[in-house]
């Protein structure tokens, strides 16, 4: 099948994904209301009809409840989905994700911190802009390891980024240590580090949507860029591609979003690492092709996995257990169906 | 820069992590009136001695001691109760509890001195009705310091199911006599525990005296209650959503109030975390939040919460964490207050 062909497919097939897990979002939940009235308090809020007649409960329960939950989730997906697209074609490797070089571990030790020392609590926005500043701080710690002489090498990232990922992790295990004192407080951390959806509102929605078009603007200006990079640094520079530049905005990017996204809705595995994969196998490598249907993927990889623990899975499963219990299966299936094209050293 | 970047770094955290989540305490708080006085009914509960002769402390020894242990199961939201037997060669002088519980129904009813040690959580102000008392001591220890209590050579530890399984073999391996407890969940059981306790101590006569103590409060707060066609329908919501059920201590404090635990009519057992939409969903007509973590500006400014009952008609009602999480005789001292909180015209 040419690659023009799978990719309009593909595009559709996951619109129409998208559009159905909506819909199925925001039709279900504890309140019964009609499919009919949620296209009227739809069009209501975005001033297309009246809502004088519509139950104030069901507007918010639909316009302030559930669909900032879905339109969280959605964004949230498609950011970590990009982060792992992005992230895999700056290292040339299958096994890169926004965790990588120690993004998330900062994200979370932000926002872990926020909750213990109750500025969550007291600011809402406390938590998420504790994440984000967490993602940054590391990334900058990150370049300041790997660069020597304005020089920064993708082995040396890598290593620095394992080494802050032990650190960030034995400091954020320490403050969940501190916090089991304040039972209620260690639950919440846990809870939000296990990936968690619930009662997002319109905030949340307004951060992940910020970082998520700040952070898009910047890789597709250098999505060309990308797409040489991954021919190898000097090819690139051959081609006049300013690799050292260009590799630090990406990963800007990258690490923007994906603090975005944990801000907003605590750590969720395995959504950067799997959706790329999955479209990559399908469109090819062609980053201006491969960004847009792996974060459509990943929204709607995110979208299912919520209504899944919202509404069909009677356990008190956190979403973000749920996609790693998925995306790690498969992706060790992809390891097993592919492991012969793989270099032995 | 470097080097300076990192001690700023390390610098910036361990400040951070220095601060105690302080920040998180609500500072407008009075409390109420209440059908009993709270400080009366805290002294009798806090410390109480028989006035006749101790009936068990003349009992035989060594003496077997049954009892029933509950288990709570969280991941399957469930309970069961298992049964048990101890032997006591003789009564134990050199105590020590591990538990806050366990800690309040000894202070009350045995001898002080026969007390060795107590953990640092009893002795936290955020847990413990008796911490000033028992931080005056001077005897208290790290929860975990097994070494410490091994040292100290009592010939009875009190534990719980939520005590460090570790901690607790460290402690049979030295061949110190470990007595493990279960979790109460109602009055009802915190009644059987100091019964229990005071058998196992040989102070039956001060338990007994503790329990005529509690069941006489009991009626006095009941009597003292609104008489109401329907009960109030109470929801205790903590932070992160979760709400208690059947099997907790909430439930109990709604009985003793005349209130229904809106949690447990729902079907949750222990703890369950459940979103907005759903609290709407049972609309209940009071909402408990502990008066920490700013949980009551939080709710108030929820836009899909304004248009529950309870926060229409300003019902989203604060109380200590403290009193909700005890769980001892002090349940009582809860249901006081609880009382005093939720029907504010009634004293």
């Amino acid at each position: 099948m040419k690659s023009s062909t799978a990719t309009g497919l593909l595009t559709l097939l996951l619109l129409i994904l998208f559009a159905g897990g909506v819909f199925v979002s925001l039709t279900n939940g504890s309140w019964v209301v009609s499919s009919r009235r949620i296209g009227e308090i739809l069009m209501a809020r975005c001033g297309l009809l009246s809502d004088m007649q519509i139950s104030p409960v069901e507007i918010a329960i639909i316009w302030d409840g559930r669909l900032p939950r879905v339109l969280t989730a959605a964004l949230v997906g498609f950011s970590l989905a990009v982060a792992g697209a992005v992230m895999q074609g700056i290292f040339k490797n299958p096994m890169a994700s926004p965790g990588v070089i120690g993004i998330s571990s900062g994200a979370a030790l932000g926002a872990v911190l926020a909750l213990y020392l109750g500025f969550a609590a007291i600011f809402p926005q406390a938590l998420p802009l504790m994440a984000i500043i967490g993602a940054l701080v590391t990334l900058m710690t990150v370049y300041m390891i790997a660069t020597s002489g304005g020089r920064t090498s993708i082995a040396t990232l890598l290593l620095a980024g394992i080494a802050l990922n032990l650190i960030l992790g034995a400091i954020t295990s320490f403050v969940i240590t501190l916090s089991t004192k304040e039972f209620d407080i260690g639950r919440v951390i846990v809870t939000w580090l296990m990936g968690d959806l619930n009662n997002r509102l319109w905030f949340h929605v307004e951060i992940v949507t910020v970082t998520t078009l700040a952070a898009l603007v910047l890789i597709f200006s250098f999505v060309r860029e990308l797409n040489i990079l991954m021919l190898g640094e000097e090819g690139a520079a051959n081609l006049g591609v300013e690799v050292g530049r260009v590799r630090n905005i990406l990963l800007l990017a990258a690490s923007i979003m994906t603090g975005g996204a944990i801000a907003v809705a605590g750590v969720i595995g395995f959504v950067g690492l799997v959706a790329p994969h999955m479209v990559r196998a399908l469109v090819g490598p062609d980053n201006r092709r491969l960004i847009p249907l792996a974060g459509l993927l990943g929204a709607v990889f995110l979208v299912y996995a919520d209504l899944c623990v919202r509404l069909y899975i009677p356990v008190d499963l956190k979403v973000g257990v749920l996609t790693s219990l998925l995306g790690g299966p498969f992706f060790i299936w992809q390891i097993i169906r592919y492991r012969n094209r793989f270099e032995y050293m | 820069m470097f080097v300076k970047f990192k001690i700023l770094l390390l610098g910036g955290i361990i400040l951070l992590l220095s601060a105690s989540p302080s920040l998180s305490v609500a500072e407008s708080w009075v409390m109420p009136a209440t059908p009993l006085p709270m400080d009366e009914l805290f002294k009798e509960l806090g410390y109480v001695r028989s006035t006749g002769k101790a009936r068990s402390d003349s009992g035989l020894w060594p003496r077997e001691i049954k009892y029933q242990r509950r288990v709570i199961d969280y991941h399957n939201d469930s309970f069961r109760i298992e049964n048990r037997t101890f032997r006591l060669e003789r009564p134990p002088q050199k105590i020590i509890p591990h538990a806050v519980g366990i800690t309040e129904i000894l202070w009350a009813i045995c001898p002080r001195e026969r007390l060795l040690m107590f953990n640092t959580v009893a002795a936290d102000s955020r847990f413990s009705m008796i911490a000033a008392e028992l931080t005056a001591t001077g005897r208290v220890f790290n929860s975990k310091e097994s070494e410490l209590i091994i040292a100290a050579r009592p010939d009875l530890v009190l534990t719980v199911i939520f005590s460090d399984a570790v901690f607790k073999q460290r402690l049979r391996q030295a061949g110190i006599p470990t007595l493990d407890l279960g979790s109460p969940d109602s009055l009802d059981s915190v009644l059987k525990e100091i019964r229990l306790l005071g058998e196992i101590l040989g102070e039956s006569g001060n338990a007994e005296a503790l329990l005529q103590v509690i069941k006489r409060k009991r009626a006095l707060l009941r009597a003292a209650l609104p008489q109401r066609k329907t009960p109030l329908r109470l929801l205790y919501y903590d932070l992160g959503g979760y709400i208690p059920g059947k099997s907790s201590n909430f439930t109990s404090l709604c009985k003793m109030v005349g209130a229904v635990n809106v949690g447990a009519e729902r079907g949750i057992n222990s703890w369950r975390q459940i979103d907005h939409e759903t609290l709407l969903k049972w609309d209940p007509d009071v909402i408990i939040v502990p008066m920490e973590n700013h949980l009551e500006e939080t709710l108030r400014k929820d836009p899909l919460l304004r248009y529950c009952r309870a926060l229409r008609e300003g019902k989203l009602l604060q109380i200590p964490g403290l009193y909700l999480r005890t769980n001892s005789q002090f349940l009582l001292l809860s249901a006081n207050l609880l009382a005093g909180i939720i029907y504010p015209d009634t004293y």
